[in-house]
């Protein structure tokens, strides 16, 4: 077991590494050098604009640019930069912003639970109608339960979330008049005003997983109940509920619980889009918003998070499923 | 019973029948068991038509898609204008049409670059073991570290928005999913007899690679490929939603959806059409993935 922690470790640094190089050379094919980025467009904007004085600017420009960058370092071979911004990272210092000159990580810190909030709220509605309908499409297999469970699955992967949130808003929101359509108020702040805007986007966000645990849920549980140890179970006289429950459920759960893990590791992924349509301030509206602000070392230093935090998630997935079951441990050979 | 009874009694009607028996082959088993599945062939018979309906767009289309008709801004459905019009007075219609056309083009192209990518990363990585696996993995799994959509926008945003960059920048962000499932498939074929034997002939690594280990790849590389093109047209709107993919004034699903959402309180009609039209095509290739699963793969049934 020690063996494959320490290798799974191991895998897990070299993709950090990767994830950061890719990270580092996108930046770099941004248009413009991070000391361009700092002097800001308005510096930019005498080479550009000014007709009359603007050799004498640009001259001005080019020189203060010159410095910045000898002070960023970007005059020296690329790959001594890459070691100082990993070790600006492994320090804490994800960089800072463009836009203010403050760092980047208590900003991107501070936008974290917000979408937090979103996420745990759109995993706990989808648990409490997944795992029901779920067993009960396995259950009864073949009948016109698991057909309606597989259709409305079906039907949730083909749903596009930034458009399901659209008719939410439209109907709930505006033709209904039930929950404020947009806008995020800190948890601390009002908890009411916060959930009820919270209900929507996490409802939008919450069907789409749902339909994902479903369909993952009942495939496992139909090969779980052709395993032996439930013929067994059922030989020796339990009840098919309590097949289901102690025995089934319990080896579908951690699967399940493998899944759930995913789907937090890749917040970002599910919550952008939506972020963006309920106006919810959080790490993926920051993303969107810095994107087009070409805060390039807000975008950087949000990427390169959610990818550590989405490795994380991954081993510590992979390594308590290696402790509760051996067979993962033994197939485990990359 | 008496029907089978009397085909049985005659001979001239059993001897075609049983010599052809062994002959069927595994293809038209496959096609056989797909046409059982119903939902599969409506599925096939909308992604043709949607297919048809992107290529002759430009014949079929009632309105140019780029007019704009003044003082019809946001005009709802009428029996001329099928879905009424745009917040800038164009007809929805014939832009759902041509939203087709971007649709498909995304879809197939992006699908079609990560494929190629991934058959090759999964093939070497799985017949090859040793280094190139352990560098190819470690870059397959790097890739979905990433939160795709972050990285999507990242690229979209750096190489600039247009049809191009989205199949391009879709196409190579996609691929982990092939390579993973062909490297492992690789893995398990080739400890299989018939690959054991073409090495112990001397058979050279192409020639297995090519004629033995690639054909016995396609059929779960097809189905991938099938349930992967929704996920891609899924993205091409969220990302002309955001506004970095497909450019206006060219028509996209995500383009309208994402004018349909400026414009929801004051004409909600905008967002309908496009948003109905992705979903239906994003089923269709769902459906007819599962149902291509199911017939060219029968053991993988019911396995997500």
């Amino acid at each position: 077991m020690g063996l494959f922690i320490v290798r799974r470790l191991l895998a897990s640094v070299v993709v950090l590494i990767f994830v950061s190089i890719v990270v580092f050379v996108a930046m770099r094919l941004a248009p413009g050098d991070p000391a361009m980025l700092m002097l800001g467009a308005d510096a930019a904007g005498y080479v550009i604009g000014g007709a009359g004085e603007s050799t004498y600017q640009k001259s001005l420009y080019e020189e203060k640019l010159e410095e910045l960058r000898r002070e960023m370092g970007l005059d020296r071979p690329i790959y001594i930069q890459y070691l100082y911004w990993i070790r600006g990272i492994l320090g804490g210092n994800l960089g800072y912003s463009v836009r203010n000159e403050l760092p980047v990580l208590p900003i991107i810190l501070g936008r974290l639970p917000a979408t937090l909030e979103l996420l745990v709220l759109a995993v706990i509605m989808a648990m409490i109608v997944a795992i029901p309908a779920g067993i009960l499409a396995a259950v009864k297999h073949r009948s016109m339960i698991d057909y309606a469970v597989g259709t409305f699955s079906a039907a949730g992967f083909a749903i596009p979330v930034f458009w399901l949130g659209l008719l939410f808003i439209l109907i709930f929101g505006v033709r209904l008049g039930w929950f404020p359509v947009s806008g995020y108020i800190p948890l601390w702040e009002s908890p009411v005003e916060n959930l009820k805007r919270a209900f929507l986007p996490s409802l939008t966000l919450g069907l789409y997983l749902t339909a994902y645990f479903v369909r993952f849920l009942r495939a496992d549980l139909l090969e779980v109940l052709q395993q032996d140890y439930i013929r067994t179970a059922s030989a020796k006289g339990l009840t098919q509920s309590q097949i289901i429950l102690r025995h089934a459920l319990k080896n579908s759960v951690i699967s399940l619980l493998t899944i759930i893990g995913i789907v937090v590791g890749g917040l970002l992924s599910g919550s952008v889009i939506i972020e963006q349509v309920f106006g919810w301030s959080g790490l993926g509206w920051l993303l969107v918003q810095s994107i087009f602000q070409r805060d390039y070392p807000m975008v950087q230093g949000i990427v390169i998070l959610a990818a550590f935090g989405y490795t994380m998630v991954n081993l510590l997935v992979d390594i308590s499923y290696g402790l509760l079951n051996p067979r993962i441990r033994a197939q485990f050979s990359m | 019973m008496g029907k089978s009874l009397e085909v049985a009694t005659s001979k001239e009607q059993i001897g075609p029948v049983a010599e052809e028996l062994p002959r069927r082959s595994e293809r038209s088993r496959a096609w056989r068991r797909y046409k059982a599945n119903r939902m599969a062939v409506i599925a096939g018979a909308f992604i043709i038509l949607l297919c048809l309906m992107a290529i002759f767009a430009d014949t079929i289309v009632p309105h140019d898609p780029l007019e704009i008709y003044s003082g019809k801004r946001g005009v709802g459905p009428s029996s001329e204008h099928l879905m009424g019009f745009d917040h800038v007075g164009r007809d929805l219609f014939s832009r759902v049409i041509y939203g087709s056309r971007v649709a498909l083009i995304v879809g197939l192209g992006a699908s079609s670059i990560a494929v190629i990518i991934g058959v090759m990363v999964g093939v070497t990585a799985g017949y090859f073991s040793g280094w190139p696996d352990s560098l190819l993995s470690r870059l397959t799994d790097t890739l979905m570290a990433f939160p795709i959509i972050a990285l999507l926008i990242l690229l979209a945003s750096i190489v600039g928005p247009s049809l191009v960059t989205t199949v391009v920048v879709i196409g190579v962000t996609s691929w982990a999913i092939y390579a993973r499932v062909v490297r492992a498939q690789v893995l398990s074929l080739k400890r299989q007899e018939f690959v054991v034997a073409a090495l112990a002939i001397g058979a050279s690594d192409r020639r297995i690679i090519f004629r033995h280990i690639l054909p016995n790849v396609l059929a779960p590389v097809i189905v991938l490929v099938t349930l992967g093109v929704g996920t891609i047209i899924i993205l091409e709107a969220a990302l002309s939603f955001l506004g970095l993919g497909i450019q206006p004034p060219t028509p996209s699903w995500g383009g309208t959806l994402s004018d349909g959402r400026a414009f929801i309180l004051l004409f909600p009609h905008i967002a309908m059409a496009p948003g109905i039209m992705i979903v239906l095509t994003v089923l269709a290739f769902n459906l007819l993935g599962d149902g291509l699963r199911d017939a060219l793969d029968p053991r993988q049934k019911d396995i997500t």
